[in-house]
């Protein structure tokens, strides 16, 4: 039986939708869909926090949204990366990184 | 770049809102798309698939909003929409926000022009190079103030202070120029080498002047000649440069001209006008003995006003040792100040009075203000209330009325603007205002700059405590069925201070224009000692190379007159200099010549030719008028005024000897005849001695043609300047107008500070009415029920009319008391500019009191009359 979807952490979908557009430029609910996967379900994105997300990354500069036609041959909005994204995205690669760690050696130490 | 792509993000979230809600739109649309078909692929009908996934998005209308809280410049659009709701709150109540800006913008309109007044005389910087390091020497000698230096002590200066440099002095002329066969009379002034320097003139074209090569024994070879001149003569012809002119019948190179604008800005007394057409270079002489030149100079770099002013005295001491026969009189006193200063000492009591009453105004608009919004913030504390119910938080609210505000204060700042400059339209060209820098009034950043600082201060003041009293809302009042909206007993007391306040601030700005007004009158009816009505004059300068003689001179004016008696609407003719109230008096130390060594007495000299006293009617006390023969032969002889007179020979004056003193130089005169005093000087200046002496005794340089006429002064320009022209003096006439014009720039000043005022004092009067009006209706409105009640059980009318009449006394008695003890405050400021009116009239307070007595005993009256007239019946059922 597969675990239950995780609560997302403030702050982390930023970082989700970043890493998930630093492969290749994609839409809205192929974001969500290819978090759902590669989290293998733990992370399910709703569309009223994705899209907030997305608008909010564009309009920081981060992404780039543009009309494009889906594998479906439909109308799809699909974002991209943009350099100052790229940065973005290392930055917090680290943060998180740190995180991580400081909550490995506090549990681990307890 | 990143702040470009910020900006054109911004631009199009508040600008081009329909695409980007499009886009958001779609996006979310083909969302919805792909989760439906999603659906239909796991085998659901359509219209199953499309509900699921709209249940699955989760609300469709909320994404968006939440969308729509990321995008770039969310607290302006929060901004605009606050600003959007203000304005269709405050034209649902047009009657109050239209109340509200017009009272605003008066004080904010009346406020600025008085700002952009003060800011040309007294603020913005001379347009001269480190204007604050120009100064100008005041030398009192004799004990005549302000006698101006001696040629030998400007060089004196110039050559030892060490704290002054560019030590220069001017001396206003007149210059005729002939030019295509045309004569015409230019505003012209003699400068020393340093003079245009120091103001930082450098010529536009050509060169500067230099008197040791321009000139040569009193003969001057090149000018310099203003932009307007160059434009308007010579037609921007650059060629002009080295181009002989003939100037004041000698040939004179044009050696440059100035830049456009170049505008002299000296004190009064220098009486040099702005713009100056022709400038002649002239050299310090110090063989010449006499006073009279203004010294400008700059303070070396470094050096302070005080260093100079404690250099001064020692330099006098050094010249009065060096050169004992100048100072045989007296002893010369020095003093530095700055130019700007020296220009606005006459003007700054004015200055001050003005800007006290326009200070008022405000006041009064923001008393005004402050109460309209209190009672507008009772009637919609219901409103409040309610939003408050439903959840919005004290700042949103606080927020919303402040917005309210400043879009009141906005709009009131843009109305007052332009009221402003109209204001400053009109103050520019009041002719005579005698208000130093008058042409440099105008409308500029600044002042706009400061239309913005009040109406955001006037938001501040006016917004904050209506918003600080509703925004804290209290509990108690919550919703209670409180339907008829009444005032708090603490605001009523408020409102109540108020109407005491704005009575208190009316007085004050009406008193002062009161007084001025009686001083305009008392000035208008002062005995001149002559009659100016129906006599024109002119200006009629006569060339003294081309006529040195006396007899010369003498013929040619007899020639002009008679030629000027032949045109048509001329009754008689005369000549005098300076005319009465002309700016170029002079004054001389006169004394009884049987007394040479008692103390001088300062008196005004005039010129004048026999028939000169019967056309300005100046009537002659005792004595006899000057003759033909007195001038033919010489005679010296002298007609004084009943001042001078009574001064110097109580028991009279007729065939008494006058000695009339110059620097190294005395002259005796028999005292043929006195006359009625008369002011030559200032309409507001009594008892200054006078006396006139014939002309040609003391070859002036200049006679100015008085003419009896009914004609105007434009109908007879024309003719008078042709009759100068056919006895060839050889220079133009100019300055032809109506006598009575020097008497109206002599008052002048009397008569601006009145206009100003009285349209202050008419500004804050009309808003102290309305505010009176408004409160005391509003106040009395309130107790129409208590009316009601009262009526009913059989109380008069006139009971009710008696009861608010009280009640209103009783605020306006400590209203005019305040105001009363502001008046002695203030007036005490302006007794130099009143005439024949002590600070504190009787009559014009008693007058004003009377004035704001009425309005408010009518404000409270009327609605009080309006209440009774209700039936009984109806106000009691109006809960």
């Amino acid at each position: 039986m597969p675990e239950p979807p995780l609560e997302l952490l403030k702050g982390t979908l930023d970082l989700l939708i970043l890493r998930t557009l630093d492969l290749c430029p994609m839409h809205g609910s192929a974001v969500a869909d290819r978090i759902f996967q590669v989290t293998h379900g733990a992370f399910q994105v709703k569309a009223g926090s994705l899209f907030p997300a997305l608008h909010r990354l564009e309009q920081k500069g981060w992404i780039e949204g543009e009309w494009q036609e889906s594998a479906e041959k439909h109308r799809v909005r699909s974002y991209r990366l943009t350099r100052d994204g790229r940065r973005q995205l290392v930055r917090e690669k680290k943060t998180w990184s740190r995180i991580v760690r400081a909550m490995t050696s506090l549990l681990e130490t307890a | 770049m990143r702040l470009t792509s910020n900006i054109r993000r911004l631009f199009g979230n508040l600008f081009q809102r329909r695409k980007v809600e499009a886009t958001l739109d779609a996006e979310l649309r083909a969302y919805l798309n792909e989760l439906t078909g999603r659906n239909i692929g796991k085998g659901m009908s359509r219209e199953e698939a499309r509900r699921q996934a709209g249940v699955d998005a989760g609300g469709i209308e909320q994404i968006k909003e939440e969308v729509r809280a990321e995008w770039l410049g969310k607290t302006i659009e929060t901004a605009v929409q606050d600003i959007r709701y203000a304005c269709r709150s405050l034209l649902r109540s047009p009657g109050f926000t239209a109340v509200v800006i017009v009272t605003l913008a008066l004080g904010i309109g009346a406020n600025l022009t008085m700002f952009g007044l003060m800011r040309a005389a007294l603020w913005r910087p001379l347009p001269y190079p480190e204007p604050d390091r120009i100064v100008m020497i005041r030398v009192d000698a004799r004990n005549v103030p302000n006698a101006g230096a001696t040629q030998g002590e400007v060089r004196g200066l110039r050559e030892r202070s060490r704290s002054l440099e560019q030590v220069s002095t001017i001396e206003p002329v007149d210059a005729n120029l002939e030019y295509a066969g045309e004569m015409e009379h230019l505003t012209a002034a003699n400068v020393s080498d340093d003079l245009l320097p120091l103001l930082g003139a450098r010529p536009a074209l050509g060169r500067t002047l230099d008197s040791h090569i321009d000139m040569s024994g009193g003969k001057v070879f090149a000018i310099l000649i203003s932009d307007e001149l160059w434009r308007r003569r010579f037609s921007a012809d650059p060629g002009v440069i080295g181009r002989s002119v003939r100037i004041n019948n000698a040939d004179m190179r044009i050696a440059g001209v100035l830049p456009p604008g170049f505008r002299l800005f000296l004190p009064p007394d220098v009486s040099a006008l702005e713009q100056i057409d022709v400038w002649f270079p002239s050299r310090i002489d110090e063989r010449i003995p006499y006073r009279g030149n203004p010294v400008l100079a700059r303070l070396r770099p470094g050096v302070s006003l005080e260093q100079a002013n404690a250099e001064l005295p020692a330099l006098v001491a050094q010249f009065a040792r060096e050169h004992p026969e100048a100072y045989t009189g007296g002893e010369a006193h020095f003093a530095a100040r700055r130019l700007r200063d020296d220009m606005t000492r006459g003007t700054r009591p004015a200055l001050f009075v003005l800007s006290i009453a326009v200070g008022f105004v405000l006041l009064i608009a923001c008393v005004n203000v402050a109460n309209l919004m209190l009672a507008r913030g009772s009637a919609r504390r219901r409103e409040f209330e309610i939003r408050r119910a439903l959840g919005a938080g004290s700042s949103r609210i606080i927020r919303q009325v402040l917005t309210e505000s400043l879009v009141l204060g906005v709009a009131s700042a843009a109305i007052g603007l332009l009221c402003a400059r109209f204001g400053l339209e009109a103050i520019a060209g009041q002719s005579a205002s005698h208000i130093p820098l008058q042409s440099r009034i105008g409308m500029d950043t600044p002042v706009m700059l400061s239309a913005l600082a009040l109406s955001i201060a006037s938001t501040v003041l006016f917004g904050l405590l209506p918003a600080w009293r509703m925004g804290r809302g209290d509990a108690d009042h919550t919703l209670r069925a409180d339907r008829t909206g009444t005032m708090g007993a603490g605001a009523r007391k408020l409102q109540r201070i108020l109407v005491v306040a704005e009575i208190a601030l009316s007085i004050v700005p009406l008193a002062c224009a009161g007084l001025m007004l009686r001083s305009f009158v008392n000035l208008r009816n002062s005995p001149l000692g002559f009659n100016p009505t129906n006599v024109v004059t002119a200006l009629a300068p006569v060339d003294f190379q081309r006529y040195p003689k006396t007899e010369q001179r003498w013929a040619l004016l007899r020639d002009v007159l008679d030629r000027v008696r032949a045109l048509p609407g001329v009754r008689s003719a005369s000549a005098a200099n300076p005319l009465p109230l002309a700016a170029d008096q002079q004054t001389r130390r006169v004394g009884r010549a049987d007394q040479p060594d008692a103390l001088p007495i300062l008196a005004t000299q005039q010129i004048a030719i026999p028939g000169y006293l019967g056309i300005v009617d100046t009537r002659l006390r005792e004595g006899r008028d000057f003759t033909a023969d007195d001038v033919a032969a010489e005679r010296n002889v002298t007609i004084i005024d009943e001042n001078l007179a009574l001064r110097l020979w109580p028991g009279g004056a007729i065939g008494r000897r006058l000695s009339v003193f110059r620097t190294g130089w005395r002259q005796d005169l028999e005292v043929i005849g006195v006359t009625a005093p008369v002011r030559v000087t200032r309409v507001r200046d009594e008892g200054i001695p006078h006396f006139m002496i014939p002309e040609p005794l003391f070859f002036p340089s200049e006679m100015s043609l008085v003419i009896k006429t009914s004609q105007p002064p434009e109908a007879m320009a024309p003719g008078i300047q042709l009759a100068v022209d056919a006895a060839h003096t050889g220079r133009a006439a100019f300055g032809i107008r109506p006598m009575s014009a020097y008497v109206s720039d002599s008052i002048g000043d009397t008569r601006f500070i009145l206009l100003v005022l009285a349209a202050f004092a008419g500004a804050s009067t009309l808003l102290a009415a309305v505010g009176l009006y408004g409160t005391l209706a509003y106040l009395t409105a309130q107790r129409t029920r208590e009316f009601g009640i009262r009526l009913a059980l059989g109380s008069s009318v006139r009971a009710i009319l008696g009861i608010v009449f009280r009640e209103s006394a009783l605020l306006a008695i400590p209203g005019a008391g305040l105001g009363l003890i502001g008046v002695t405050a203030v007036t005490g400021a302006i007794r130099g500019m009143l005439y024949g009116v002590r600070p504190l009239d009787g009559i014009t307070l008693a007058g004003v009191v009377g004035l704001v007595g009425i309005i408010a005993l009518a404000a409270a009256g009327m609605p009080a009359w309006r209440a009774t007239r209700v039936d009984p019946q109806t106000s009691l059922r109006s809960e």
